[in-house]
């Protein structure tokens, strides 16, 4: 694979508030991004994936490690002279500038001198690329979180960064703005070819976004890959839970269900309640859903699982129901 | 999610930030000025004062400070000094309070503006508030039948007067940020709203009662002006002693001993505030202020009550300064024009004026380049703990001059800058150094907390799009504290325009200020001097108010102590 930024063995400690021995933060993490790729760095919260980002734009200073651009260690480049560009979760707009003049930011300070025509005009096509144009001239106090967000990106932008770095882009957005403002982001990231690493809790967001996901936890990078294949495929049981897997059945318990003993992981929606179903279970709980129901139920030989039901019959708790084993909701754990 | 998102957020802006290339180098280098100021102006004068008082011939020798400390005179002095501070403490938290519940709690027309009114009186020179209190105390003034003038009451309704504005700021901005939700369950738990502010409200505001508390104490047991001008010869404190015995019995060893006694009670009760000190923000509610009802008939008729008592002074004061012996008047005004009755003054009052604005200008400009030096590296994170301990030792030993008396520091200079390398006594820039330093931690207490205010994304944000260190600190520091840099700016020339105690020591008869001047009035009364004083005294108070209404209007969060 041709290399843009290549990560190996970082790590990254800090002091924890009040004193104590130095947590790592990030630990012995390694991942290549090639041109033009977009990357995401999908974990919960505490896993490392924003030191790990902010490390990459030279925030954080590694304990070990190199990281590398086009083959140059960048650990003597200093911030703002490493061409990348940043985008925090709240955009961290300057308050006492306009629109315009954020935008602008990174031309006038910036690596290449731009001329205040230049300048102007280069603003205006980002305006129009986040679908802002006529903004310019507005305080930036006075945006909604979406409009904030969609200037720090025209303004991170601007600075034609060699990479682009995105601190959870849309995490402060509500659902339905978020939903949107990712397929945008998607759009624009590929119209403008750009390199990108991106940061995000949100499983959603990464499969909307990201060529390539990595799952981080505790510090590591447990798995990275073509964003399909690490769903289809999650490497060990934990990463299928926060991919969104609600359990994983092994050996016997798999057999029951009439999977192979390997380790399998389940989406609720692979038990559907179905009186044609081959699968005998009770029902603990249910939970109206808009389509149907969520229910919990218990199968002799497989414990306690997640299931759903079609349609608007309810259930009581002790009921007896059949299920029927969708595949396509299962993934198999480990093996590739 | 939310929340457990903020959290994570959190931990990483704040516990490992990286400094941006260079901090290092900065910090040292920013770090060196307020230094090499606050080394040279403060501590070698304070530290060869020491050396007077237990170095007198260059052995060591405490004898002086059994022989001063034990003199009946002196114990009276400590005493009257401690006890006059904690009685004027309690009496203005026990005003101020109730002050504070009206002020910013209850919602009416113009209670911004009452606001803005209160701290009047916090920034009239003492030399104005202590011709005031005269006015208005002595034979024939409107509160003459009292017979209070020259007593310890006297100086004790001053020290409140002065006060009572850091009391009402400090316990009332607490008290608008306690979130009102808790009183709002413990009244629905079936208490009363007496029980309510015991059990749920006072507790919470404790801290900024404390803290307030001790200000004042801080500020009483240094009081100077006032009491210099009020206390006459029976009532004193040890910083008007030090005054006198360096200036009028020539005993220096004595006021150096005096002198070293004051900075230790001083650093105590500093040490004991600074554990008490409420952290800006640490509660931020969202109550509104509530409409006044009958329940609240009590702190309302305290506060107005207080209202009128701040407001006499200041109203006789003028009223004062309008009568000539030929009736109402500007006569003591035009009299400004003059070297008073007798020749009192080397120089008119308006050229006295003219020095003191020149001075205060100067002062203001070096209080502000060691001020915001100062903030900016104190408001660094920088990564290694040593630094890190320096920086906070740096900013205490920024704040000690706030503590530590100003006539300390005037006396010190005479002590210390007398001598070669540094032969500054009869240099004019003495006196806006020293005023200076009276202002820089006025500065860094108005400038630090908006530097601490700002999200270091935000410098992140610029560092990362491209911008060097140096276009960092001007495009994001420095532009997001422009109110606050211009707010410190007025306030650190309302305080050198009335310094009197540093001023008093170092400021040449040829070159007085407005405050000697209307000190030096008052002392040889007869003819128009003392009209003189007082139309002075309203000339400065003006100029006072005037720069104080500008701060206010910059709507900064925290000035100074208040």
């Amino acid at each position: 694979m041709v290399e843009a930024l290549r990560v190996d063995g970082a790590r990254v400690s800090y002091l924890p508030e009040g004193g104590g021995a130095p947590k790592l933060a990030v630990d012995g993490v390694s991942f290549a991004v090639a041109p033009g790729e977009v990357l995401a760095l999908l974990g919960p919260s505490g896993s490392g994936k924003s030191t790990m980002l902010r490390a990459i734009a030279g925030l954080e200073t590694l304990d070990a490690g190199t990281i590398r651009w086009d083959g140059d260690d960048l650990a003597r480049v200093p911030v703002h002279q490493r061409g990348f560009a940043l985008m925090f979760q709240d955009g961290q707009l300057f308050p006492h500038r306009s629109v315009a003049d954020n935008i602008a930011y990174p031309l006038v300070v910036g690596r290449q001198k731009t001329s205040k025509t230049d300048a102007a005009a280069r603003v205006a096509t980002l305006l129009r690329l986040v679908d802002l144009t006529g903004y310019g001239e507005r305080r930036v106090t006075t945006l909604s979180g979406g409009e904030q967000q969609r200037v720090a990106l025209a303004r991170a932008l601007a600075a034609q960064p060699r990479l682009l770095l995105l601190d959870e882009p849309l995490s402060s957005l509500d659902r339905e703005l978020r939903e949107r403002l990712a397929g945008d982001l998607r759009e624009i990231l590929s119209s403008t070819g750009t390199t990108a690493v991106f940061v995000t809790h949100d499983q959603s967001e990464a499969l909307a976004i990201a060529d390539r996901v990595g799952v981080m936890a505790a510090g590591r990078l447990v798995q990275v890959g073509d964003a399909a294949s690490v769903w289809r495929h999650p490497a060990d049981a934990s990463i299928a839970t926060f991919l969104g897997y609600s359990s994983v059945l092994e050996g016997p318990a798999a057999r029951v269900l009439g999977l192979e003993p390997q380790a399998v992981a389940l989406r609720p929606e692979a038990l559907i309640i179905d009186t044609n179903g081959a699968i005998p279970g009770v029902v603990l709980s249910d939970a109206p859903t808009i389509s149907g129901a969520r229910l919990r139920v218990r199968i002799d030989g497989a414990g306690t699982l997640e299931a759903v039901a079609l349609g608007e019959q309810r259930f009581t708790a002790g009921h007896p129901v059949r299920l029927r084993l969708d595949r396509s909701a299962t993934a198999s754990v480990g093996t590739p | 999610m939310g929340d457990r998102l903020g959290g994570d957020r959190h931990t990483v802006t704040r516990d490992r930030v990286r400094p941006a290339p260079g901090t290092t180098i900065a910090v040292v280098l920013g770090a060196g000025v307020p230094l090499a100021f606050v080394g040279l102006f403060f501590l070698w004068p304070v530290v060869s004062m020491i050396g007077r008082g237990i170095l007198p011939d260059g052995a060591l020798d405490l004898s002086g400070f059994a022989d001063v400390l034990t003199r009946p005179r002196t114990l009276r002095l400590v005493g009257l000094t401690l006890g006059q501070a904690s009685l004027a403490a309690v009496i203005t938290t026990l005003l101020g309070v109730p002050v504070a519940h009206v002020l910013y709690r209850l919602r009416f027309r113009g209670r911004r503006v009452l606001r803005a009114l209160v701290i009047i009186p916090f920034v009239l020179p003492t030399v104005v508030v202590g011709v005031a209190f005269r006015t208005l105390l002595r034979e024939g003034g409107p509160l003459g039948f009292l017979h209070l003038d020259g007593t310890f009451a006297a100086i004790m309704l001053a020290l409140v007067f002065f006060n009572i504005a850091v009391v009402a700021r400090t316990v009332g901005s607490a008290w608008e940020n306690l979130d009102g939700r808790q009183e709002e369950a413990a009244r629905v738990l079936g208490a009363g709203p007496a029980r309510v502010f015991a059990t749920v409200t006072l507790p919470r505001l404790a801290p900024a009662i404390v803290s307030a508390a001790s200000v004042v104490f801080l500020f009483c047991s240094t009081a100077f002006g006032v009491v210099l001008v009020l206390g006459g010869a029976k009532f004193g404190t040890i910083e008007t002693e030090i005054y006198l015995l360096t200036t009028q019995f020539l005993d220096l060893r004595a006021a150096s001993v005096l002198s070293v006694t004051q900075l230790v009670v001083v650093v105590l009760v500093l040490l004991i505030a600074g554990r008490l000190r409420v952290r800006p923000g640490a509660e931020r509610g969202t109550s509104a202020p509530i409409r006044p009802t009958a329940a609240h008939t009590g702190t309302i008729v305290v506060t107005l009550l207080v209202a009128v008592f701040l407001a006499l002074p200041v109203v006789t004061l003028v009223l004062r300064s309008l009568s000539t012996k030929d009736g109402f008047g500007l006569g003591n005004y035009v009299a400004l024009g003059t070297t008073g009755t007798r020749n009192a003054l080397a120089v008119p009052v308006w050229v006295a004026l003219g020095n003191s604005l020149t001075i205060a200008l100067a002062a203001t400009a070096i209080a502000l380049v060691i001020g915001l030096s100062a903030s900016l590296v104190i408001s660094r994170r920088p990564r290694s703990l040593g630094l890190k301990r320096a920086l906070t030792g740096l900013d205490g030993v920024l704040m000690l001059p706030l503590g530590v008396s100003a006539v300390t520091v005037g006396f010190g200079f005479l002590i210390a800058l007398n001598q070669p390398p540094f032969d500054l006594r009869s240099s004019p820039i003495l006196v806006p150094i020293a005023q200076a330093l009276v202002a820089v931690p006025l500065v860094v207490r108005t400038v630090l907390p908006a530097l601490h205010g700002i999200d270091s994304r935000q410098r992140e944000s610029a560092a990362v799009l491209g911008a060097p260190p140096w276009r960092v600190l001007r495009d994001v520091d420095l532009s997001l504290i422009t109110r606050p840099v211009l707010a410190a700016s007025g306030f650190a020339f309302a305080v050198a325009l009335g310094e009197f105690g540093a001023t008093s020591f170092l400021s040449r008869p040829d070159r007085p200020t407005l405050p000697v001047v209307i000190y030096r009035l008052i002392g040889l009364p007869g003819g128009d001097n003392f009209g003189m004083a007082i139309a002075a005294s309203v000339v400065l108070a003006a100029i006072t108010v005037a720069v104080i209404a500008l701060v206010e209007r910059l709507r900064v969060g925290t000035m100074g102590v208040l």
